[in-house]
């Protein structure tokens, strides 16, 4: 019992890092590895407006998610559409923006400990069950997020718009639709997204420099298995990563933990080569 | 036509004469061992070149090197093998583990192969890092080293230990090299790369698409295995943090940065880029023999300072990224057509010129 | 034109941060210069005060030299945030011999110049290292941990010179051999943190009875359990089977809470990082348990407690140092001039994760040399070797290690401070007294 409340709670907490990744994958076609690192520049703006400036910590981690949307607009302006069709371009300029994260990231920690202001202080008692309220509001704030990702997607103009642009963009274009101007919303949003993970992973576990690469290979095996174009199948993929790891850790001692779910997800991913809910693409 | 491939030629017998003397001129460790850092990742780069010619970054690059250390440091610690057996074991160990986990990779495509190879390596890593044989997360230790197996020969040949090691290290190498240069400029070159044009196309006149992109990814992954068995004596001791996303990721990007059009484009993206990420160590041991005090001085400020080097490589990365399309071996090429155009700019602005008249 | 804007952003970013960064650097690299000249002869004397240590010091230095000491040390990469502490306080400790009229060794005064080397994170990386510290002329060199520097230790070895850890993760890493015979650790490691564990279990939680280990993986292996029942044995304390091991990139800390709440153990204790170690408290209390922790880490409470949050903070306590003003009593005077150092140097955060190691090992070269009169490795080394006591910065240390590591003398053993969690105490935690420990 224990174990399903966990692996719900990792699941959402999985999701809610990969939103904004998936968004970027799903409209523009492309990884961006350096996800994982914006994620964390987003927890450590976060932390140095909560410690340094004593700013209430749900307001900074408004302030750091629209801090990090601007960097989305930027990052779209400078990478996304200079080298759409270019992978190569993109991973080294991605390598690039880990590296400088990473590096000033090392350089501010030192020696201290980093964690953002709990969100939530207490217990709560389900079931019998006791979870902590601090992962209760990660998870509330999680699934809100997602649904109104999954609402933006499904049934707004700008999701329609999105969805064109995913499917052909000079079709999009034609149609009269600024594909610039998508791509730069959808790149703003995920990047503000990672920052909100960032914000409520940091407040749970601390923040570290590597932080963002524990991160990464998480959000990528979610994503992939959900396959591209599809926000919904990440809300199963999710949770099934969830599961594997919360099961796993229980029956696995040390690295071996984290690594048969990695196994089972690649299984999975030859099985079917495009993601289980993708579209072809 | 012809003479690309010509100066392609003469750029390598440089290289390869430069490789040759320079550690033997050059009497000091941390020269020798730069040396070693670049050869180790030229092959790397090259191998994984092989890969990306057919069409698909493979993000497993370093666990395949990690696997035929850890066959070669593990033969070579529990039943003393013997170095000149250990290590070729490693990179069969590491062909077998290539060619088992490439037949069913074969069938993903671009981001998708990219990423489940990148998923894949990490699980092997993490999946030695358990194994208590294999040392568990401290790594593999005291593995015999390769200085003291090369005693004989260095003494022979008036080498010192580690010139000696340098030199099997450069030998193995070039092995590899030759190899995968080969095998580019045969017909095996030609059918990868119009595997990566379209494979439907390539399999509709003859060509078994599996069969060729295995070919590629064995030999990429025998040679990774073999630097990776020579590296694991050398180091002696080794740890699968070594062989994990970094390295790999940092492989990717020595191929990058110099340039996947031709064969030499990953061997000079090794050498700039194993140079910038080591330039404060280097600085360090030139300050040892030097008698300039400010040159010294400022070696020893880097050093203690090095903690910002990484800015160094990332800015090197960008302005690749940003500048230079074909990556540095592309530079003339970059030039050329930058010329060209303003050339074609200027002709134009003429032409409007002359029509406004 | 786009791709040159796009790029000056980039560039002028990179070399923005690099220029703040800066801003902080040259206080390491300006300690060396200044001391230089500030280190005549007569000066020799306030050095003797300085160093509470040793008798065989002559009267009068009559010659000026420098002394490079090296340290290996990984300031990038994923070990930079455990190494930060130790760059830290040995540029600190090199700076405060060098204020204080630098290190006589026989008739010759030193000045220590510092060598710093970046191991990456990466073995690799560190045999580059190692080689340019070879290259660099160094004949002392602290390292930061034992499985590290095992990449290279045949490279040191081969060029006589001496060489220390900070810290001995395990007895059984094979850096402490009859192999190396120029190996040495300046700490007591893993080993002590053990003890000393067990002692302050004994001593402020007298009615845990049963220890379950929990510990990333990385070090303790199935075979240590012997040694650490040996060491619980004096005390009473019994040590199960099951082992709680967690992987270097958990995300979720629960799964492993629930197998130490499930373990029925008293207390658990490891030495995981402080974050792992905070966040594994935070998610034991989370399941509404008060086992105790037990952190066998020289690693300070506050950041223990940070990580794990108010409400969790209580009932543990680890092995760190206190630089509070109040507790300064307890502790020997010279770790609170060298906190001061670090202070002035680094910043208050980095005194108040002071932990010493690095330094310390600096430290007792230093005294070795004072002992064999000679700044020769080898000779060092013998003086190391011929065992004693001595005045450490942590106060009365022992050669040692005999029987721990299977060579002689090569290790030392040292008092450990204890700061223990008690929500009713100013800042949520006490600081004990210092715990003594001897390795065999």
């Amino acid at each position: 019992m224990q174990i399903v409340i966990n692996a719900l709670v990792l699941g959402i907490m999985y999701i809610l890092a990969a939103l904004g990744f998936a968004f970027i994958f799903n409209m523009l076609g492309t990884i961006n590895l350096g996800h994982g690192a914006l994620y964390m520049v987003g927890a450590y703006l976060c932390y140095y407006l909560c410690a340094a400036a004593g700013i209430n910590n749900w307001i900074a981690m408004i302030i750091s998610a629209a801090v990090l949307a601007v960097v989305g607009l930027l990052l779209e302006r400078v990478m996304f559409r200079l080298f759409l069709d270019n992978f190569d371009r993109i991973v080294m300029i991605s390598v690039g923006i880990i590296t400088i994260c990473q590096t000033i990231a090392n350089l501010l920690t030192g020696s201290k400990a980093l964690v953002i202001p709990s969100y939530a202080n207490g217990l709560t008692t389900i079931f019998g069950m006791s979870i902590s309220n601090e992962r209760l509001v990660t998870f509330g704030v999680g699934l809100l997020l997602l649904l109104a990702t999954l609402y933006v997607v499904n049934y707004t103009a700008l999701g329609r718009q999105m969805e064109a642009v995913a499917q052909d963009r000079l079709g999009a274009a034609l149609q009269g639709i600024n594909t610039n101007r998508v791509s730069a919303a959808v790149c703003a949003i995920g990047v503000g997204l990672a920052a909100v993970a960032g914000c409520f992973m940091g407040a749970y576990l601390g923040l570290s420099s590597s932080m963002g690469d524990t991160m990464n290979l998480r959000i990528l095996m979610l994503v992939m298995l959900a396959g591209a174009g599809s926000m919904n199948g990440i809300i199963i993929t999710g949770t099934v990563m969830g599961f594997l790891d919360a099961i796993c850790q229980m029956a696995f001692a040390g690295n071996a933990g984290s690594a048969v779910p990695i196994i089972i997800i690649v299984i999975l991913l030859l099985i079917k080569p495009k993601g289980f809910f993708g579209h072809d693409a | 036509m012809k003479q690309p491939v010509l100066k392609g030629k003469l750029s390598l017998l440089i290289l390869c004469v430069l490789f040759f003397v320079l550690p033997l001129a050059l009497n000091s460790r941390s020269w020798v061992d730069l040396f070693i850092t670049i050869v180790v990742n030229m092959v790397g780069a090259v191998a994984l070149r092989l890969i990306v010619i057919s069409g698909n970054l493979s993000f497993a690059q370093g666990a395949f090197m990690g696997v035929g250390a850890y066959t070669a440091g593990m033969l070579a610690v529990y039943l003393n093998v013997p170095i000149w057996l250990s290590i070729p074991a490693g990179a069969i160990m590491a062909t077998i583990v290539g060619l088992i986990t490439g037949w069913p990779f074969a069938r993903l495509k671009s981001v998708y192969f990219s990423m489940g190879t990148m998923f894949m390596g990490q699980a092997l890593m993490l999946m030695i890092s358990a194994w208590p044989l294999a040392g568990g997360a401290l790594g593999l230790q005291r593995i015999p080293s390769l200085t003291s197996a090369l005693s004989g020969v260095a003494d022979v040949l008036h080498l010192k230990g580690y010139q000696a090691c340098y030199y099997l290290i450069f030998l193995l190498a070039l092995f590899c090299l030759v190899i995968m240069y080969r095998m580019e400029h045969c017909r095996i070159g030609t059918t990868l790369r119009a595997l990566a044009q379209s494979e439907e196309v390539a399999a509709s006149i003859g060509v078994n698409p599996t069969f060729y992109r295995l070919l590629a990814v064995g030999t990429s992954c025998f040679c990774m295995g073999l630097i990776g068995g020579v590296q694991s004596h050398y180091l002696t001791t080794i740890s699968y943090s070594s062989y994990g996303m970094n390295t790999t990721l940092w492989i990717i990007m020595y191929m990058m940065i110099g340039g996947t059009g031709k064969f030499v484009g990953p061997l000079y993206g090794a050498i700039v880029i194993s140079i910038v990420q080591g330039i404060a160590n280097l600085l360090t041991s030139l300050s040892g023999s030097s008698n300039n005090e400010s040159f010294v001085a400022f070696a020893h400020w880097l050093g203690a300072n090095s903690a910002y080097t990484p800015f160094l490589t990332a800015a090197v990365l960008l302005v690749v990224a940003y500048l230079l399309p074909g990556g540095l071996v592309g530079i003339p090429d970059t030039i050329r057509a930058n010329r060209a155009r303003r050339a074609e700019k200027k002709e134009a602005a003429e032409i409007a010129k002359g029509g406004s008249k | 034109m786009k791709k040159l804007i796009a790029l000056l952003l980039a560039m002028a970013m990179v070399f923005a941060l690099v220029s703040c960064g800066s801003s902080s650097a040259p206080a390491s690299s300006g300690a060396a210069a200044p001391a230089e000249s500030a280190a005549p002869a007569q000066d020799a004397a306030p050095a003797q005060d300085a160093a509470p240590a040793e008798d065989s010091a002559p009267a009068e230095a009559t010659k000026t030299d420098t002394l490079k000491v090296g340290l290996m040390v990984h300031t990038t990469g994923w070990f930079a945030g455990v190494d930060t502490p130790n760059y830290n306080e040995f540029n600190a400790m090199v700076k405060f011999i060098n204020d204080n009229g630098g290190w006589t060794v026989g008739d010759t005064t030193y000045t220590l110049e510092a060598v710093c080397v970046d191991g990456q994170s990466d073995y690799p990386a560190l045999r580059t290292a190692a080689m340019s510290l070879v290259d660099s002329g160094v004949k002392f060199v602290v390292e930061t941990n034992d499985f590290w520097v095992n990449s290279c230790a045949d490279v040191f070895e081969d060029e006589g010179i001496l060489h220390a850890s900070a810290y001995c993760v395990s007895n059984a890493t094979g850096y402490l051999i009859p192999e190396n015979p120029l190996a040495f650790t300046g700490s007591d490691g893993t080993v002590g943190d053990y003890q000393a564990c067990f002692a302050a279990l004994h001593e402020y939680y007298p009615d845990v009875k049963s220890v379950v280990l929990a510990n990333d993986d990385n070090g303790l292996s199935t075979e240590s359990l012997d040694l650490m029942r040996s060491y619980a044995a004096p005390y009473d304390i019994e040590v199960l089977d099951t082992m709680v091991i967690y992987p270097g990139d958990t995300t979720d800390y629960s799964s492993y809470a629930k197998q130490i709440v499930d373990s029925g153990a008293d207390a658990f204790m490891g030495n995981g990082s402080p974050d792992a170690y905070g966040n594994l408290l935070k998610a034991v209390r989370a399941l509404g348990a008060d086992t105790v922790m037990a952190c066998a880490q020289g690693k300070p409470i506050s950041m223990l407690m940070e990580y794990a949050g108010e409400k969790a903070s209580y009932n543990g306590f680890s092995l760190g140092t206190s630089s509070r003003e109040a507790d300064q009593a307890k502790n020997p005077q010279m770790l609170n001039d060298l906190v001061q150092v670090v202070a002035q140097e680094y910043g208050d955060d980095a005194a108040a994760t002071f932990d010493g190691a690095a330094a310390n090992t600096l430290y007792m070269m230093l005294l070795m040399m004072q002992k064999a009169g000679s700044v020769e490795p080898k000779d060092v080394a013998a003086a190391w070797t011929a065992g004693g006591q001595v005045e450490s910065i942590y106060g009365t240390t022992n050669i040692g290690g005999t029987e721990t590591y299977g060579v002689e003398n090569h290790a030392i053993g040292h008092p450990r401070p204890v700061s223990v969690m008690n929500p009713d105490a100013e800042g949520g935690w006490e600081f004990k007294d210092w715990i003594e420990i001897s390795i065999p």
